[in-house]
């Protein structure tokens, strides 16, 4: 009886931290110069717009042309809904900075896009932000991870990777 | 040859399988190859266990329905491997996690549970058609004496849907879920008084984990602790007599 308590009590304690783990994927957000991770503390203001960079050598590169840098980011917002998403398809070029400004219209959703690691819950209200490198060519479906009622299996989207 | 005898489990087997040819067309061939996958391997664990562990009578039919549950929910987009965990993790927990030969968790939800926590999406593909599943439901339940589980589940859920979250109750519910998998017959205990704890417990925690946690499935999360409170209110019973 014991074992069976010990075990049940062992087994959430590690569900638990692995969920928290497992809800944070694909936050991460990603250097235009060198597509290196970012660190918060190495930034430059650049028409009122903060960016951030993976070292000081890609903040002096991205200096001398920055057009060229914030060319390759691509913004959008991408909504879900029961039960579809808005839009249907992201288009991006390979090789550019996805970064998807993700909402729910109605009851929670998750984004997922399993190739690229990213799988983010979002609620009614909330917006959160999905930074990502398009490094993979290709046509990747975008499933909801998170129950969402009666027609939850047949939400789908693509993220369109052009070579 | 033996004719096939009717009961509930062949019932639900034959339930299964047409919700599942209900969805072919729906999907691709990796969906069909996913499905018989996890059957297949469910099917081996458990044969593997009964006989050279506990070396008892073998039955298949169990582990059948445990292999469409498991590998009609998780998304068959997965690798290979992960179907291959979570199914072994539903059919070991069925013969490890058990208290006077009766185990504790149901045991296709405890696979599925696991999967949801470590990220895995759970599509509910096998939820083809819920007319179907509501029809064919409403027979278990009735031939399980299951009302109460339903009645308190559907009631827990509905209110705090709209209480809660302003959410339409219908347009969220699992009903794949609450006819297949909440009244399975070992975990779910018998009587009004576990048909309203299992009920009102699997909906009241999937609600605040909607709230809290909407990365875990609610409704796999909900049942776990459901199961666990049906188990302790057994010790308590036990205790008091």
């Amino acid at each position: 009886m014991k074992k069976i308590i010990i075990f049940i009590v062992y087994f959430f304690a590690i569900g638990a931290f692995s969920s928290a783990i497992a809800g944070t994927s694909g936050n991460t957000s990603v250097c235009p110069v060198m597509n290196g991770e970012i660190n918060k503390s190495i930034s430059f203001t650049y028409k009122d717009k903060d960016y951030y960079f993976c070292c000081p050598v890609c903040v002096n590169t991205f200096k001398a042309n920055p057009e060229k840098y914030i060319s390759k980011i691509k913004s959008s917002k991408f909504e879900a809904y029961q039960f579809a998403f808005s839009p249907e398809k992201i288009v991006v070029k390979k090789g550019d900075i996805v970064q998807l400004s993700v909402s729910s219209r109605d009851v929670p959703h998750g984004i997922y896009i399993k190739e690229y690691n990213i799988n983010v819950p979002v609620r009614k209200g909330e917006v959160k932000t999905i930074e990502f490198l398009a490094d993979k060519p290709g046509v990747f479906p975008i499933t909801c991870s998170v129950y969402c009622g009666r027609d939850h299996s047949t939400m789908s989207g693509q993220l369109i990777v052009e070579s | 040859m033996k004719p096939i005898r009717f009961d509930i489990k062949n019932f639900l087997i034959a339930l299964l399988l047409l919700l599942f040819i209900i969805k072919i067309p729906r999907e691709n061939i990796y969906f069909v190859f996913w499905m018989l996958y996890g059957i297949l391997l469910c099917c081996s664990f458990d044969l593997l266990i009964q006989k050279f562990f506990l070396k008892r009578k073998l039955t298949i039919k169990s582990a059948i329905i445990t292999g469409f549950i498991v590998s009609g929910i998780i998304d068959y987009n997965q690798p290979w491997y992960i179907l291959l965990i979570f199914s072994l993790i539903a059919i070991i927990s069925k013969h490890l996690i058990k208290y006077k030969n009766k185990h504790i968790f149901n045991p296709a939800n405890f696979g599925l549970f696991c999967a949801s926590l470590f990220g895995v999406p759970l599509t509910w593909n096998i939820e083809s058609n819920i007319y179907l599943i509501i029809l064919a439901g409403l027979y278990i339940i009735y031939r399980l004496k299951k009302i109460a589980h339903l009645i308190s589940f559907v009631s827990v859920f509905s209110l705090l849907s709209l209480v809660w979250f302003q959410i339409n109750p219908l347009n969220l519910i699992n009903w794949f879920f609450v006819f297949v998998m909440l009244i399975e017959p070992k975990t779910s205990g018998a009587g009004l008084v576990k048909g309203i704890i299992l009920g009102s417990v699997s909906a009241g925690v999937g609600m605040i984990l909607f709230k809290i946690f909407p990365q875990i499935d609610i409704f796999v999360c909900g049942l776990v602790f459901a199961n666990l409170a049906i188990f302790l209110q057994s010790l308590l019973s036990q205790a008091k007599t």
